[in-house]
């Protein structure tokens, strides 16, 4: 890897390839000393929250599911609950399961995008999925069978593969046939072979040797792996409700970059698959740390390129879970539920998620029924300053080997981390010549 | 059976960039579209798994593109004509999800290609964060609905399909903005 030492480096990546939205790496060193480690966001600021303000309160789940197609039932879901919160609705048990179920879907569909066709290719050598396609067909069918089935468990329980319209304020408006669970469950037990060859798959991969110890945030429960609601846990210590979300957040502005960054009991943190792997590891299913084990990461993990494995290890702990659910629903029989009622009109609310990235909280307060004010919290910007703090720990140990090296481990962190920028307006160019 | 699938992408938060779910909601209630045709409003989700399915024969994008015509001009795009090109610009890959030239180029090369795809392209005016769509993007919604209507009514009788308006040959890229 290291032809020639490198005592002065320049290194601008405009827009880092195969993450959502525009990021640039700068980085530049003299004489051996690093001066400059950025990770630029030049987003326009997205003004989600003002689209949320003056809007009735049942709406604001729809609009918020369309802020990020690929975090759609985690918006969807995050909003929710902020709003079921402010208004004191009460879930039944029923609907807290498909809730559950349907996050499984979003989760595995995530994952699997992010593991095998934005992570894989880099350890494939080769430039992306596509070329992959070509020299192995079976990796990216085999992706695009799971990423199919999680997709077909949206569609089961809240009518469509992404943008989520099947739940409501209180319950769902959308229920799932007896049969349509059956079919997913037989569906689930039957991929227990690309389960095995994905943990099979991401063993051989040599992820990068680095650790950086920092601090891991995510939601927690005491019975389960927790993705919903649940309290907000650090692995230095503190267990907090979600309502306190912004004494942990501690947004504060960088001249370098259009999003907010965040930080809690050190300059930093890490919200994601790894900092939930760290704090639920007990809660996982016996299948998923036996998956764990495969790929040699256990907790506390402290090397964040092993995000990506963490989420394999994810990926077997939804589907597993997921099965185990269906079982829970068939036996208490699968029923239309009014949605429950609101106990009142005004109020506020905080939601708690983890998204496939990380925790994700929204905040209202609802007025007569219409949402007076909005906070939105994505997991992206609270992992900024953390990669920010891992590239400036990782360029002085590399710094002496080539620049085409440096700049490749550089991107593939910041890829590690499966950032969301933004949710990009996905805008065909057509020349016509 | 065979199938024909309506795709719409794009935000809705992005002004112009929701026309595509703004004509298929419009082909939705229009309570005339014929039987094998599906609508599926795709977002800004990750496409990767929407040309997989092997009961699909034909499949219409409806899209905001920027053409460099005035706003609210539309062009119908044959796919298929073209998938050589496509191909050769297909492996940029710069965003989080598969987006639908790459979703084509890799459908193309597992063998899982539609036999034809059609792209109904709208020139926006404004695709800043707001929500609704500008009054010349407004205007063409009927125009091009009526035009998938021909264009499903076609594929019924299994005629030959129409040509492409004005234009034979383009260049077609995506890019995240």
């Amino acid at each position: 890897m290291a032809e020639s030492r490198t005592k002065d480096l320049d290194i601008n990546i405009h827009y880092i390839t195969r993450v959502e939205g525009h990021g640039n790496i700068v980085v530049n060193a003299r004489n051996g000393i690093l001066e400059q480690c950025d990770l630029e966001i030049i987003e326009s600021p997205r003004f989600f929250e003002a689209m949320l303000r003056g809007q009735p309160f049942a709406q604001a789940p729809t609009l918020a599911s369309r802020i990020c197609g690929i975090c759609a039932v985690a918006h969807s879901t995050t909003s929710h609950r902020a709003v079921e919160k402010a208004l004191d609705v009460k879930l039944t048990q029923q609907t807290e399961l498909l809730r559950r179920l349907n996050y499984h879907g979003e989760m595995l569909d995530s994952h699997v995008l992010h593991a095998y066709m934005l992570v894989a290719p880099d350890f494939l050598g080769v430039g992306s999925v596509i070329p992959l396609a070509k020299t192995a067909p079976d990796v990216v069918l085999r992706a695009l069978r799971m990423k199919q089935l999680a997709g077909d468990i949206c569609a089961a329980i809240c009518g469509r593969h992404t943008h989520p319209v099947g739940m409501t304020i209180g319950g769902f408006s959308h229920f799932p046939e007896k049969e349509q669970l059956l079919q997913l469950k037989d569906r689930l037990q039957a991929l227990s072979s690309d389960i095995d060859a994905t943990v099979e798959l991401f063993q051989g991969l040599n992820f990068p040797d680095f650790e950086r110890d920092t601090e891991y945030i995510a939601l927690w429960k005491e019975d389960e792996y927790c993705f919903i609601d649940g309290q907000i846990k650090s692995t230095d210590g503190g267990l907090w409700p979600i309502e306190e979300y912004r004494n942990i957040t501690n947004e504060y502005q960088q001249q370098h970059s259009s999003a907010k960054h965040a930080r809690n009991q050190r300059q930093s943190y890490m919200v994601g698959a790894l900092a939930r792997f760290n704090i639920n590891f007990d809660q996982l299913h016996p299948k998923a740390k036996a998956a764990a084990n495969a790929l040699d990461i256990k907790p506390k993990c402290t090397n964040p390129y092993l995000n990506t494995a963490a989420q394999v290890v994810e990926v077997v702990h939804c589907v597993e879970d997921a099965i185990q659910i269906i079982d829970r629903l068939l036996d208490a029989g699968i029923r239309w539920e009014e949605p429950t009622t609101p106990q009142r009109y005004s109020g506020d609310g905080a939601g708690a998620c983890e998204a496939p990235r990380g925790i994700l909280f929204h905040d209202y307060s609802i007025k007569s029924g219409y949402i007076t004010e909005a906070n939105c919290i994505i997991p992206t910007g609270q992992n900024l300053a953390n990669i920010e703090a891992d590239m400036r720990s990782l360029v002085p140990v590399i710094l002496n080997t080539s620049q085409e090296h440096i700049s490749q481990q550089l991107e593939m962190l910041v890829r590690a981390y499966d950032p969301c920028i933004s949710c990009s307006a996905h805008m065909l160019e057509v020349k016509f010549v | 059976m065979s199938r024909t699938l309506i795709l719409s992408i794009g935000s809705e938060l992005r002004g112009d960039d929701g026309v595509g779910k703004a004509i298929t909601a419009r082909l939705r209630i229009s309570n005339s579209l014929p039987t094998g045709v599906e609508i599926v409003d795709c977002g800004t989700g990750d496409l990767s798994t929407i040309l997989m399915r092997p009961d699909i024969k034909k499949v219409i994008i409806v899209d905001a593109a920027n053409m460099g015509l005035l706003p609210g001009e539309w062009r119908r795009i044959l796919v298929n004509d073209n998938i050589s090109e496509i191909l050769s610009e297909g492996d940029r890959e710069n965003s989080h999800g598969l987006g639908i030239i790459q979703t084509i180029v890799l459908s193309k090369i597992l063998g899982t290609l539609p036999e034809e795809i059609v792209i109904f392209g709208i020139q926006p005016q404004n695709i800043e964060y707001h929500r609704g769509l500008s009054s010349p993007v407004i205007s063409t919604v009927t125009e091009v609905c009526k035009a998938i209507h021909f264009e499903l009514e076609l594929t019924q009788t299994e005629e030959d399909p129409v040509p492409n308006y004005l234009f034979a040959q383009f260049k077609l890229t995506e890019s995240h903005i």
